[in-house]
């Protein structure tokens, strides 16, 4: 008693304190708060915007002038070409298809070779002035293929500058890349859970929901037959007999010690079924697929594959809106729809992969233990 | 009766049958049938891709001289058809034509995978290491791109070798770096580093001491320190301690014998029972006196964890200091020795009491070793294929994170050396990028508490502040 008193005595003391100065406090709060929230989550996408934004200012100023360089050297050397077959022709007074033919093949087949280390030092095939690769657009699609690892290629850089910078680019901003995902996913998880979980309530006879109650009821028995009264009924020992995962903790406290079948789960934890999530990734790919095929005229099987290839963040490069040999108007467009498409499809994996993670734990975790693989503890080989 | 002696057989010889199947696949799914699975699929993979485009790559290789021929006619028939050849013509149309056949040289390049290779060369973009390669960077989602399908049939092939393989090859290089993590931390410990071992030995025993006394003496350090100064066992113990340190000191670098010690038990005995002259050593008494003749470490643990209780004041007492070193290096072996149970009485690494700080391998050895390995991949490579060595790092560098360009690749085609030998540098290429990631994998394990405390800290700085001025 004494002890409660002295403990009301501070309280009341710290609400004292607290009335004299309440706005400077609140605004400190504000601010703490205000940081915080910048911190986690629109700072943190508008970090990783402005990261991107940055690097493709540094890329483009630095590789630019280099592309402009190559593109020159290109035009050169055919004209170069074309002189030495001038230079052929001029010389033999009487043209013999054969000789002519020998000499001017030799010719050709250089051209071609230097041609295609050209192409591979960067060269696009598109003429000097033409929309260039490194346009801000570009720059942008580049950097942004950097930070999430997909890494093209079709545009790379070519410049040791431009290689140095690639690489700080690259270790600062893939792990800031990984924290925006994270970030994004676990929002995003967090919401679609909510909206979901709104929706299933319109829909109690959900056959889904009727297979995870019978897991649960199955759950219940066993609380009821341990615990006809008391509160905290499963000692731990209890508990991993029942190879209870953490979130089935969760539902056994929350249950009364009744015995229902329809219980309202909305309150632990909503888990959003595989197939959900798997439509939605497909549904986005094949979204892109279309949208990407219309414009590129590539079919739908090119675009799906390319929207596969880049959200899986393998990236081959060998595919790419905007990038087609003849230089196409609205290319810049293109490029930064590209670049959208990227973000917002990154960011909905990750959503999916936050959803679908606990299930797919659960159930590869039911299936080990049915096969017998699983046994009750896992992890036997941590040990030294 | 017959029938059901043979039931009984039947029945006997299906659960075998079950057990093996499950030793299979529980042998499968273990850490090494994962990497095991995660090669074989790799293997499985090059295999198809093999199949499925080398037939592509010899057709556009025909293509592309193809085109060269039909140029070379095209600007025949321009230089036959004029009678009088006038420069600015004929350069002018030739120009145009030339144009035209670097427009197709460029597609063939960059849309459908033409290496320059022709069609006679021996070598294929799409042989087994060069397919190996390539569903190497598609299931650790490098993916260059140099190689890459260009048959419907290979695309989709692609994107279903990747939903399963991706995974596989995640869980694979995941068992790899834990793997790697322990061997590192093993040889870091035992091999590397002798001397921090020792001192990490001593910090963490002044550290344990000054926890317990504020734990469980928070005011009362001035009156122990009195009545131990009063006692005339003080000097005895301090001797016996300076001995027991030179003799501990002695078996602490000879790993063998600090398990089990009956000197040292018979020592800590003295110290106990020296340290019961004290009126708390009540408890201590309690507690030894409950131990039977071969001792369990456990009790022996407690019962010195109760001495260092009592007979603590301050850390900067030196004599007392050095009893709990013998104390504790006595009944503490290195927990990270493996020579365990002489005599079955050894505590694991489970039942030391202490944290498992000194387990952690420093950041700096990590990032050290990461850097290394690139540099020493960048040598490789710049040698190998004649790069410089800027060109060699940003490649190890953009391959180990996965970023993957594709436009720098180890083994592909180079005009200007021409060389033959592309098949096994694309071998080496694929065990430097299989070991570079289960590298990054074992650095990530190793630094990640790390990490994720500096992280905390730096969190709970930007929200401590502010509480402080608020209290």
């Amino acid at each position: 008693m004494a002890l409660e008193r002295k403990r009301s005595t501070k309280r009341s003391g710290s609400r004292y304190s607290g009335k004299k100065r309440p706005p400077v406090n609140k605004c400190k709060t504000c601010c703490r708060k205000f940081t915080a929230f910048m911190f986690s989550h629109v700072g943190l996408c508008g970090l990783v915007v402005g990261y991107t934004i940055m690097g493709a200012f540094a890329f483009r100023a630095l590789e630019a002038p280099y592309e402009e360089e190559k593109a020159g050297e290109v035009t050169d050397m055919r004209q170069k070409t074309v002189r030495r077959l001038w230079d052929i022709t001029y010389d033999l007074n009487v043209l013999y298809k054969d000789n002519w033919t020998h000499l001017v093949a030799a010719e050709i087949k250089r051209f071609q070779s230097d041609l295609i280390a050209a192409v591979k030092d960067g060269y696009d095939g598109k003429e000097l002035g033409a929309v260039q690769q490194w346009s801000f657009s570009g720059a942008f699609l580049y950097s942004l293929t950097v930070i999430t690892t997909i890494g093209y290629g079709n545009i790379a850089p070519r410049t040791n500058w431009g290689k140095l910078v690639t690489i700080v680019y690259a270790i600062v901003g893939i792990p800031l890349m990984l924290l925006y995902l994270t970030n994004i996913g676990d929002i995003l998880a967090k919401s679609f859970r909510y909206v979901y979980g709104r929706m299933c309530t319109c829909k109690p006879s959900d056959p889904y929901r009727r297979g995870r109650n019978v897991e649960n009821y199955r759950v219940q028995h066993v609380v009821a037959h341990n615990s006809p009264g008391r509160q905290n009924a499963l000692e731990p020992g209890v508990q991993d007999k029942l190879h209870v995962h953490p979130e089935d903790e969760v539902r056994i406290e929350a249950i009364p010690n009744e015995l229902h079948e329809d219980l309202d789960y909305q309150k632990p934890r909503v888990s959003v079924p595989i197939t959900l999530c798997l439509v939605i990734m497909v549904s986005y790919i094949s979204g892109g697929a279309v949208i990407f095929s219309l414009w590129e005229g590539w079919g739908f099987l090119d675009g799906s594959y390319f929207c596969f290839v880049t959200l899986s963040t393998i990236g081959f490069g060998d595919l790419v809106p905007g990038d087609s040999v003849v230089s196409d108007r609205g290319s810049q467009e293109k490029l930064v729809i590209c670049s959208l498409y990227l973000l917002i499809g990154m960011a909905l994996i990750a959503m999916c992969f936050n959803l679908m993670q606990e299930e797919v734990i659960n159930k590869v975790r039911n299936c080990g233990r049915r096969v017998g693989i699983i046994k009750d503890t896992d992890d036997d080989d941590d040990l030294a | 009766m017959l029938q059901d002696l043979e039931n009984h057989e039947e029945a006997a010889r299906k659960t075998r049958w079950k057990h093996c199947l499950r030793l299979v696949a529980a042998y499968l799914f273990s850490d090494v049938g994962v990497c095991g699975l995660a090669v074989s699929y790799a293997m499985l993979g090059a295999l198809v891709f093999e199949a499925l485009e080398t037939r592509h790559e010899l057709a556009e290789r025909e293509h592309v001289r193809q085109h060269r021929a039909d140029c070379m006619r095209d600007l025949w028939r321009i230089t036959n058809k004029l009678n009088v050849l006038y420069e600015a013509n004929w350069t002018l149309a030739v120009g145009g034509r030339l144009r035209e056949f670097e427009q197709t040289v460029v597609n063939a390049v960059r849309n459908e995978g033409y290496d320059g290779r022709e069609v006679e060369a021996l070598e294929l973009q799409w042989s087994f290491p060069g397919a190996l390669l390539y569903s190497l960077t598609v299931i650790t989602t490098i993916g260059y791109g140099n190689t890459a399908p260009k048959t419907s049939l290979g695309k989709v092939l692609t994107v279903l070798y990747a939903t399963v393989g991706i995974p596989l090859m995640f869980l694979c290089l995941l068992n790899a770096g834990h793997l790697f993590a322990r061997i590192f931390k093993f040889s870091y410990f035992h091999v590397l580093c002798v001397q921090c071992r020792q001192r990490a030995r001593i910090s963490k025993v002044r550290e344990a001491v000054r926890v317990m006394l504020y734990k469980h003496f928070p005011g009362n350090s001035s009156t122990t320190r009195n009545q131990q100064q009063t006692t005339d066992g003080n000097l005895e113990p301090s001797a016996t301690s300076q001995q027991l340190n030179g003799q501990v000191e002695q078996q602490a670098t000879d790993s063998d014998r600090l398990c089990t010690d009956n000197e040292e038990l018979g020592v800590t005995d003295n110290l106990i029972t020296s340290a019961s002259e004290n009126e708390r050593s009540t408890a201590a008494q309690s507690v030894v006196s409950s131990r039977d003749s071969d001792s369990s470490r456990h009790e022996l643990v407690e019962a010195n964890d109760v001495v260092l209780e009592e007979s603590l004041t301050d850390s900067s007492d030196i004599s007392i200091e050095s009893r709990l070193h013998n104390t504790n290096s006595s009944s503490f072996p290195p927990p990270f020795s493996d020579h365990t149970n002489l005599d079955g009485t050894c505590p694991n690494k489970e039942d030391n009491p202490r944290p498992k700080e000194e387990e952690r391998v420093p950041v700096y050895v990590v990032m050290l070793f990461i850097t290394g390995y690139i540099f020493v991949g960048a040598i490789m490579f710049s040698v190998g294929e004649n790069w410089n060595f800027i060109d060699a790092v940003y490649f190890c560098l953009t391959a180990l994170s996965t970023v993957g360009f594709g436009n720098l690749v180890p083994g592909s085609y180079d005009f200007n050396t021409q060389s033959q030998s592309a098949q096994t540098r694309l071998i080496i290429c694929c065990f430097y990028l299989i070991f570079g990631l289960a590298v990054v994998l074992m650095s990530y394990n190793l630094i990640q508490e790390e990490i994720m405390l500096k992280f905390k800290r730096i969190s709970r700085n930007l929200k401590i502040m502010p509480q402080n001025e608020k209290s």
